[in-house]
């Protein structure tokens, strides 16, 4: 079985929100170096998944981003946490937000590569959270897609999969044939911590930049404004001589306003 | 002539309330010159008048199952006969999938999760929180078709007036499915669900310790309709079950009132809670995120504050 995971890289979401501005001339987020790039949350659930399925049915698996060399720390914490080889693909020139071209670009990479039998996704890119690439890329490949998916049990037969996805108010059990996109949740299990071995190999592990992105359909949807965080309206401090009149005070201000 | 399709969905029996709130934005838009209103339900017709009862001017059914490959072609055929320029489409597990499935299929782009819509020059602008809400991105599109997912209680449903009248028609497409559902299964749940609460109570790592949690529980007792809520930092510690966490890999809510309680605000909780309508935080650090994003804080250990706060509550309720 191949197994591709798709991987990208985010700002800390757990670091203190001071750490990141918005550049709203360049439309991008930028933040200091206390809120470091990280392999999105969900992303590390989805390479766990895969190397657990590699250890269960034995696999191959290559992490695969679109994304410029600040990205390689992320490829070599997947190839750390299971991944055997890492594919770079440079983003098509211009793509800025448009995620359907990233889409295609992925879906090209994959098909450079040997015939893929799994696509992996963390559910949405932390940060950006918008989750709409994986169920882009399973239309370009033309592949069958579940999200967000919480259990995934290869059946004997190597073709086909069981799946669990969440829906609102519990969980469905779904069954679908091989090859398959699958964007993964949280709740899927627990990443491991890399070994100090496979980090040090992984960090001696040469990443495929691949070329080959697909350039950005000018028609699609753009991103025309990044604006940072509406503080017009000021928070209204509350006072009082002690803690416990501070409390009351509230408790008013609430009553008053209706919120209780 | 342009307009507006709303893909409506029915949850066991009811048109769900998003729904009806996707229909309020879309008279919004239509207000502003975005043409004619048409509603889409995977339902019946009386559903699908229920829909026009809210201000869609025309309806289309469908008995396909809903599921987002199922339903496509028949969402399809709706944006055709109907000649929308715009989809609304909620921010479900339907939306999250049909959404970006629709926009491939007319080479276009989707802006998910949208909580602010609004047309200029004749085309439409959506607006969307990024990075737990420290950004909010405005998309645009190029391409004749504009798909957006709308997040739960970002419009108010129209009020039902039973004297409008539209047309209904049935429409026959309707997609294979890829993948078998088994079967599914309803998650346990006790007491009410932190996504429905009207006000959740929800205390991070700043508290120092578990068994403030019961401080909090209590004051959540006070308050009717409340839920206990936790960050990730006070999960992961093991304080507060994982049900409870609210944020980026939890729970997100979008409550009138939001209880912080010594919680920082980094965007991992803020991704989950962003959405509330009034947030109220007590917490010791005044340059906190969470203090900053409030209507009202105090500034002060919680500690000292929750006893007064609960006493005063009860008194006043």
């Amino acid at each position: 079985m191949h197994i591709v995971v798709c991987v990208c890289q985010v700002p800390d979401p757990q670091a203190p929100a001071g750490s990141f501005y918005v550049d709203e001339a360049a439309m991008e987020p930028r933040w200091s170096p206390a809120a470091q790039p990280l392999l999105s949350t969900f992303d590390l659930h989805a390479v766990e998944a895969a190397a657990c399925l590699k250890e269960a049915h034995g696999a191959t698996v290559t992490a695969l981003t679109v994304a410029g060399p600040e990205a390689e720390p992320g490829l070599r914490r997947a190839l750390a946490a299971g991944c055997d080889q890492a594919v770079r693909v440079a983003p098509p020139a211009g793509a800025g937000h448009d995620r359907l071209a990233i889409a295609h670009s992925l879906a090209a990479a994959i098909r450079t590569l040997p015939p893929a039998d799994l696509v992996l996704c963390g559910r949405i890119a932390a940060g950006w959270d918008m989750g709409h690439v994986p169920a882009m890329l399973a239309e370009v490949l033309g592949f069958p897609y579940a999200s967000p998916v919480t259990a995934i049990e290869a059946r004997d037969d190597g073709a086909s999969v069981e799946l669990r996805r969440l829906t609102v108010d519990g969980y469905e059990v779904v069954h679908a044939d091989l090859p398959l996109v699958a964007a993964v949740s949280n709740e899927i299990n627990e990443p491991r911590y890399p070994t100090m071995r496979s980090v040090l190999d992984a960090q001696r592990a040469t990443i495929t930049v691949a070329d080959g992105a697909v350039a950005a359909d000018a028609t699609a949807a753009r991103l025309t404004a990044l604006r940072p965080r509406d503080l017009s309206a000021e928070c209204e401090l509350i006072d009082g001589e002690t803690a416990e009149d501070r409390g009351m005070a509230l408790a008013a201000v609430m009553h008053e306003r209706g919120f209780v | 002539m342009p307009g507006i399709l709303v893909v409506a969905e029915a949850a066991e029996g009811a048109v769900t309330p998003a729904s009806f709130e996707l229909i309020g934005a879309a008279r919004k838009l239509s207000g502003e010159g975005a043409g004619p209103v048409a509603a889409f339900i995977a339902g019946s017709e009386a559903q699908a008048k229920e829909l026009i009862a809210v201000g869609a001017d025309s309806a289309y059914t469908s008995d396909a199952a809903t599921q987002a490959d199922i339903l496509l072609p028949a969402v399809q055929a709706a944006v055709a006969q109907s000649g929308a320029d715009i989809v609304l489409i909620a921010q479900s597990s339907l939306g999250r999938d049909l959404g970006p499935m629709l926009a491939f299929a007319n080479n276009t782009g989707v802006a998910m999760d949208s909580t602010e819509l609004k047309i200029e020059a004749g085309r439409l602008r959506a607006t969307r929180s990024a990075y737990g809400g420290n950004a909010r991105a405005e998309h645009t599109w190029k391409s004749p078709l504009q798909v957006v997912t709308v997040k739960a209680k970002s419009f108010d449903a129209p009020e039902a007036d039973a004297s409008r009248s539209g047309a209904v028609t049935a429409i026959a497409e309707k997609g294979e499915s890829k993948i078998t559902v088994l079967g599914t299964e309803k998650a346990v749940s006790t007491g009410i669900r932190i996504e429905d609460a009207a006000v959740v109570v929800s205390g991070g790592r700043g508290l120092g310790d578990e068994s403030a949690f019961k401080a909090l529980e209590e004051l959540a007792g006070t308050l009717k309709v409340a839920a206990v809520g936790a960050s990730r930092a006070a999960c992961d510690l093991g304080w507060y079950p994982p049900s409870q966490q609210v944020g980026l890999t939890g729970k997100t809510v979008s409550p009138n009132l939001y209880i912080a309680i010594a919680i920082s605000g980094a965007s991992q909780h803020m991704a989950g809670m962003a959405g509330s309508k009034n947030i109220v935080s007590i917490n010791k650090d005044a340059d906190s995120n969470m203090v900053r994003v409030s209507k009202f804080a105090i500034i002060d250990d919680y500690k000292k504050v929750l006893p007064a706060l609960i006493e005063e509550i009860k008194k006043l309720g």
